[in-house]
């Protein structure tokens, strides 16, 4: 039995396509792998998100107006900063936590978004927005990427809309 | 065959070392700010509809039109804000919010202009719009223009009584005017069961 599942497979890899696809799945496999090792030390040494296809709400987002600035960070293990400078004020005031991703599941309807929670250490909800608009990874058509927070899940309301901080 | 597997190799891990991470690297400083939401700023703006509905003389100048493709023209210089549906229909960019006969609130293109055109039609082209308040300020456009109630009546077999206004600056020009719950049998925006006043807006010659 053992001698046929080798000739078989001995069969197979004899075959230039079958090795050939295999070769190209594996360097495929080993470039994501590599990749990824590469992100989270880049992550590490330079104190930031490297983002990639599907989680492009991770990262650092900022929005100024002339009462403020606010800037707001999804870190890649959950934890959550939150930077308010007002414009009255002398000093930034800093929240952090831990925040929550929910992603849209099973649902393709456009009343729905996905959503961002975030908790301070006590438990107190600090943030909780819609998010009805993030640009895709790789977008070539918007030069600076957004995000479009909402206080409620209707469509034609007013967001606020945040743009990518390095 | 192993060559042109090494090549497909090459080229292909050569590919992927060259896919960069264009998202992490389109992050702007906090100083740039300012000058990024600016510019997002007057992107949206040029996008944004600023008005809800037709006025009375582009009403009067779409009814001179002839044929679909001189609507077509005249609506895509509206843009943004109408906006084009499918053939023969836009509707106005904005939303309103409206309450309809059951209580329930509905959100709605603020108005939709729909022109019919199919050979079992009779030539139709209609303004719509979804409130009491819109219907009487674009009826008091149409009075500035001179238009006076000429009479009452069933005109173009719908189901709802119709007003005709005519004017001494528009001579051969009608303006039929129907507070109707059925502005277009099965098409667009009023393809279900119409729940909310709709106010009608035609212009013909005679």
């Amino acid at each position: 039995m053992r001698k046929l599942i080798f000739s078989v497979v001995a069969r197979l890899l004899a075959s230039p396509y079958i090795s050939g696809t295999l070769l190209l799945f594996v360097i495929a496999g080993s470039y994501l792998f590599i990749r990824k090792l590469a992100d989270r030390r880049t992550e590490k040494v330079k104190d930031t998100e490297v983002v990639r296809e599907g989680e492009e709400y991770l990262g650092t987002w900022g929005h100024k107006s002339a009462a403020a600035l606010m800037i707001f960070r999804l870190h890649r293990n959950g934890s959550f900063t939150f930077k308010l400078k007002e414009a009255s004020a002398k000093d930034t005031a800093i929240s952090t936590g831990h925040y929550q991703w929910l992603p849209l599941t099973g649902t393709r309807s456009s009343s729905y978004y996905p959503r961002i929670i975030a908790r301070d250490a006590g438990g107190d909800t600090i943030f909780n927005y819609y998010v009805a608009y993030i640009t895709p990874y790789g977008s070539k058509v918007n030069k600076t990427d957004r995000m479009v927070l909402m206080a409620n899940g209707r469509n034609d309301t007013t967001g606020y809309t945040f743009f990518r901080l390095k | 065959m192993q060559q042109l597997n090494r090549l497909f190799c090459f080229l292909a891990l050569s590919g992927m070392v060259a896919c960069g991470n264009p998202t992490s690297r389109k992050g702007v400083s906090p100083d740039e700010l300012d000058e990024v939401q600016a510019q997002y700023q007057h992107e949206l703006e040029a996008a944004t509809a600023k008005r809800d509905m037709l006025t009375a003389a582009e009403i009067m100048a779409l009814s001179d039109c002839k044929d679909l493709d001189c609507v077509q023209q005249y609506m895509k210089n509206l843009s943004p804000d109408f906006v084009y549906a499918k053939k023969g229909e836009w509707a106005a960019q904005r939303h309103i919010s409206i309450k309809d006969t059951s209580g329930s609130e509905l959100t709605l293109p603020a108005s939709t202009f729909y022109v019919d055109v199919n050979p079992q039609a009779s030539w139709r082209a209609a303004h719509t719009v979804h409130t009491r308040e819109q219907g009487d300020s674009l009826l008091n456009e149409f009075k500035n223009l001179g238009f006076r109630l000429a009479g009452e009546g069933y005109y173009l077999g719908i189901k709802s009584k119709q007003q005709r206004y005519i004017s001494e600056q528009y001579r051969g020009k009608n303006l039929y005017i129907t507070a109707t719950f059925s502005p277009w049998g099965f098409k667009g925006l009023y393809q279900n069961k119409v729940t909310w006043p709709c106010y009608v807006f035609e212009v013909y010659g005679n």
